[in-house]
């Protein structure tokens, strides 16, 4: 309880600071920027959410229902963007398609233009470019979930279909699509809570949302209540999405019609129809990942020397600590309250495990002021105390150290581990705390000669989880950071914001090497996964 | 002096009142069975008793020990009870091999290292000792987890539904095979189960439940042949059902006449008769007599004027007859004055199969009809 408050404190601060009445930055915000982030927040949303539903909803689909070649490694391979945070991969666009990229600069070679005038490009730092990057490495969690719907199908309903005279194309809209709409739904909220969550690419393309403008007024408005309501606006979104994924959760209990599962009856596509699957499947899975794991991995043959040079060690050191630090800190308190709510079920208790729990839906700009604001209060009593008991300054003992950020991680991704080693523990049966008790074994001994040993395997995947998430974490480390600290991620960020993509390509492609840790544990979970297993464990695997 | 003695125990769940007000007395060495239709309680009680869920009524002594009080909010953690539970579902820890799993509640292990061996040996599990529990079928995984269960000695021992994970063939001999071991070993036993059967082959008192209360106590014989309910009576299997008006202290039923002279005269009754409890016999001949069968009399030839009952003499309708090999089930159509007859089933020994549309004649064992008000 105490430490799901804890864990609950930041968002309460957010909230308790956007309600109090304070400076007329509220009525400044309003007449300035508020209409544009609005407006930017909801295209993002929109255009994300419709990309990543179309692409994720047809690769599993193609790679679930059809048979071509290939479609053994689009299986897993399609989840590999994944692995790609979205800044990184709007820096390695940015690089290849801008004016002195390799793609323009190749096509004026071919057609002898000259200059900017002679032809039309896109631009690729805007609203629409925001979105294609941020749809090409959020799509697989619509594909994750779609895939797991289609597979979950019992086969005799689209046998039904074709019965009743419905065609492969009618039975896939009329029957397989409408199954698996709530499995798309929290594939898309999901997708959108990452993409509210994204700083990185925002910022770099000058793409004005709500994460950035509270990055913005923050930083160059050092307006903290400012930044703290146009935080409590971003929430109502993310309420909303929370909303909708809880919906459609519970709607899918009831979207099970028959038990019976037979191997899933492929449709075989040859010639130009298997050509075009293998394209849909290929294209999201080369721009998401193949390009700009290249591109990186060139890069970083020919500058490894300027990154190394650049205190690279240092980073891969500061983010490997924090990250272990912080997963350790997630699965200790992840285990503590899921336990905890096992062995004492009260509503209260369940609540506040599950308000704590929602760290992961809240963008970590919000966290971070919410990490902040009470640290600050905490400083500023210590200090105050210090003073008048020891008549020295105690200083700033909290914010702006690296226990800061680690408090951060672990309240966004608690729900990792906590959801992890929920669904685990509940995989066993209470009937196993019952004979360990009655066999003469108090909780904790339980715990420790029961549960913990059940559950090692969950666990080690929990705190990999939280480890590699950390890594790759932008907003949240940039605000909380030490002056002068920083990780893997700040680095390439700032280098790259720079342009000076070349030098922290090694950076990035490490990051990224991180990322596909989580991804090989999905798929080996896609190779061993059967019709009629619990898909919510694997649900919040993939957060 | 050991055993249980859970008293006046009350328990509800979110308000709904689950056990209410039931007394359970144990003695050691005696096996006593918890016994009625699934949702009556009988489970509650039982982890009330054993501490997994905290009493909120009533009193629960191990021997001299109160182990758990409602009047005081007492209750002692299962752990430091002293006690043996089995699961229905066994709850073997998979991480752990059957040696392990039979050793987790014993301190050190060396001291009932060789009864284990030996028990194991007893049980046909030898060879089993170092392998996991989920390589083992549900019948050797039933007699670990009840190995488990007694190897720490516990003073009490609580079954819950301990062969309903069973199949049918493996049962019997499972049964008997755990009635052994825990006679040998001479713990209070408290077993639930649904199964009226179950409970007649290993209790040595029966305790029935519904709705939460405590219906009747009483030796299996009791339960089965002295009845103190048509909800006990019906526990054992569909039932025939005769309503009647009680005349002269006795009831005339179409069988015969069934004693009835505790009830009021002219009060309404309904006859409640097993099955086993009807002999039939070809016309002309009287029903085979069984030992310890008490007949009634044959239903008084005088039957009321323009009765559609004068014209079925001298016996009744088959509907149809089956084997069931060892007994024949023989349906017959008994006239009750209404144009729908009453279908009344009987349960012969051996091999009796009159042709459908043919005439027996039929004969109640007057232990087996059951009589009681209705309300």
């Amino acid at each position: 309880m105490a430490i799901a408050l804890l864990i609950a404190l930041p968002l309460l601060a957010v909230l308790f600071l956007a309600l109090s009445p304070s400076d007329d930055i509220w009525n400044h915000l309003i007449a300035t920027v508020l209409g544009k982030y609005v407006w930017t927040t909801l295209g993002l949303m929109m255009g994300v959410g419709f990309g990543t539903m179309v692409i994720g909803t047809a690769t599993a689909w193609l790679v679930t229902m059809c048979k071509f070649p290939g479609r053994k490694l689009f299986n897993w391979a399609l989840l590999l963007p994944l692995a790609v945070p979205a800044y990184v991969l709007a820096f390695v666009v940015t690089d290849q398609l801008e004016y002195a990229g390799t793609l323009q600069v190749v096509l004026r070679e071919i057609f002898g233009w000259s200059s900017r005038q002679d032809y039309w490009f896109p631009e690729i730092r805007s609203l629409p470019g925001a979105i294609v990057v941020m749809t090409l490495v959020l799509y697989p969690y619509v594909y994750l979930l779609a895939r797991a719907a289609f597979l979950e199908q019992s086969v005799c309903v689209l046998d039904v279909s074709r019965t009743l005279g419905n065609g492969p194309w009618q039975s896939f809209f009329k029957v397989a699509l409408p199954l698996a709409r709530p499995a798309i739904v929290i594939g898309m909220t999901l997708a959108l809570m990452e993409a509210l969550n994204d700083l990185g690419t925002v910022e770099f393309f000058a793409v004005n949302t709500f994460t950035s403008g509270i990055y913005d007024v923050w930083l160059n408005m050092s307006s903290r209540s400012g930044a703290a309501q146009l935080a409590s606006v971003l929430l109502i979104f993310v309420l909303t999405l929370i909303a909708l994924e809880r919906t459609a959760r519970s709607g899918r209990r009831f979207h099970h019609t028959s038990s019976k599962y037979s191997t899933l009856a492929c449709y075989r596509l040859r010639g130009p129809r298997a050509a075009l699957a293998f394209l849909v499947c290929a294209l999201p899975l080369s721009f998401g990942f193949l390009l700009p794991a290249a591109v990186l991995f060139s890069y970083s043959l020919n500058f490894y020397a300027e990154t190394l040079a650049a205190n690279y060690f240092q980073y891969v050191l500061n983010s490997l600590t924090l990250s272990s630090i912080a997963a350790i800190s997630s699965v200790l308190i992840g285990v503590f309250m899921a336990y905890g709510v096992r062995l004492n079920g009260s509503p209260t208790v369940r609540a506040a495990a599950r308000f704590a729990s929602i760290g992961y839906a809240i963008p970590g700009a919000i966290l971070a002021i919410g990490v902040v604001i009470p640290l600050g209060i905490f400083d500023n009593a210590l200090d105050r105390f210090l003073l008048a008991t020891l008549g020295i300054s105690g200083g700033l003992f909290l914010s702006g150290t690296v226990v800061a950020v680690i408090y951060g991680y672990t309240v966004r991704f608690l729900a990792l581990s906590y959801g992890t080693m929920e669904a685990s523990l509940g995989k066993i049966t209470p009937n196993m705390d019952g004979a360990a008790r009655t066999l003469g074994h108090s909780p904790a001994a339980t715990l420790r000669r029961v549960h913990l040993p059940l559950v090692r395997g969950s666990l080690l995947t929990a705190g990999l989880l939280v480890f590699v998430d950390c890594m790759k974490e932008l907003p949240l480390t940039l605000i909380l950071r030490p002056f002068n600290y920083d990780t893997l991620a700040t680095f390439v960020f700032q280098y790259a914001s720079d342009e000076l993509i070349e030098e922290a390509a090694l950076g990035a492609l490490t990051i990224v090497g991180a990322g596909i840790i989580p991804v090989i544990l999905l798929s080996w979970n896609i190779v061993n996964s059967r019709p009629g297993q619990n898909q919510d464990s694997r649900l919040k695997v993939t957060r | 002096m050991s055993g249980l003695h859970v008293s006046n125990l009350s328990h509800a769940f979110h308000g709904d009142d689950v056990v209410r007000g039931v007394s359970v007395f144990v003695r050691p060495g005696e096996l006593v069975c918890l016994l009625g239709p699934s949702g009556c309680g009988k489970t509650t009680l039982l982890r009330v008793a054993a501490g997994l869920e905290d009493l909120q009524k009533g009193e629960v002594h191990l021997g001299e020990r109160l182990v758990a009080s409602g009047a005081t909010g007492f209750n002692l953690p299962p752990e430091k009870r002293g006690i043996g539970l089995m699961f229905q579902d066994y709850a073997l820890f998979p991480h752990l091999t059957v040696a392990e799993n039979i050793l987790f509640g014993v301190k050190p292990k060396s001291r009932r290292q060789a009864w284990m061996e030996g028990a194991l040996e007893q049980m046909g599990l030898a060879a089993f000792a170092e392998t996991y529990p989920h390589t083992l079928s549900g019948g050797q995984q039933q007699r670990v987890a009840l190995l488990r269960a007694i190897a720490p000695e516990p003073s009490v021992l609580f079954l819950d539904e301990p062969f309903s994970g069973l199949d049918v063939t493996r049962r019997a001999d499972i049964r008997t095979q755990t009635l052994n071991l825990l006679k040998e070993t001479g713990v209070a036993t408290l077993m639930v189960t649904h199964d009226p059967e179950e409970a007649m082959f290993m209790a040595d008192r029966i305790l029935v439940m519904n709705h939460g209360r405590m219906v009747q106590d009483g030796s299996p014989d009791d339960i089965y042949f002295r009845p103190n309910s048509a909800f006990v009576t019906d526990l054992f299997g569909a039932v025939n059902r005769w309503a009647g008006i009680v005349t002269g202290g006795q009831i005339n039923s179409p069988l015969g006449i069934i004693e009835a002279s505790s009830f009021n005269e002219g009060q309404r009754v309904q006859v409640l008769i097993r099955p086993d409890g009807i002999r039939l016999a070809a016309p002309g001949t009287q029903p085979a007599e069984i030992a310890g069968d008490a007949p009634c009399r044959p239903a008084p030839p005088s039957v009321p004027a323009g009765s559609p009952v004068t014209q079925r003499q001298p016996g009744f309708v088959v509907v149809r007859a089956r084997s069931l090999g060892r007994a024949s089930q023989v349906a017959f159509r008994v006239p009750n004055g209404t144009a729908e007859d009453t279908v009344m089933e009987a349960r012969i020994p051996g091999r009796f199969l009159p042709q459908a549309g043919s005439l027996v004649w039929a004969t109640v064992n007057a232990r087996e009809a059951h009589v009681f008000a209705i309300d």
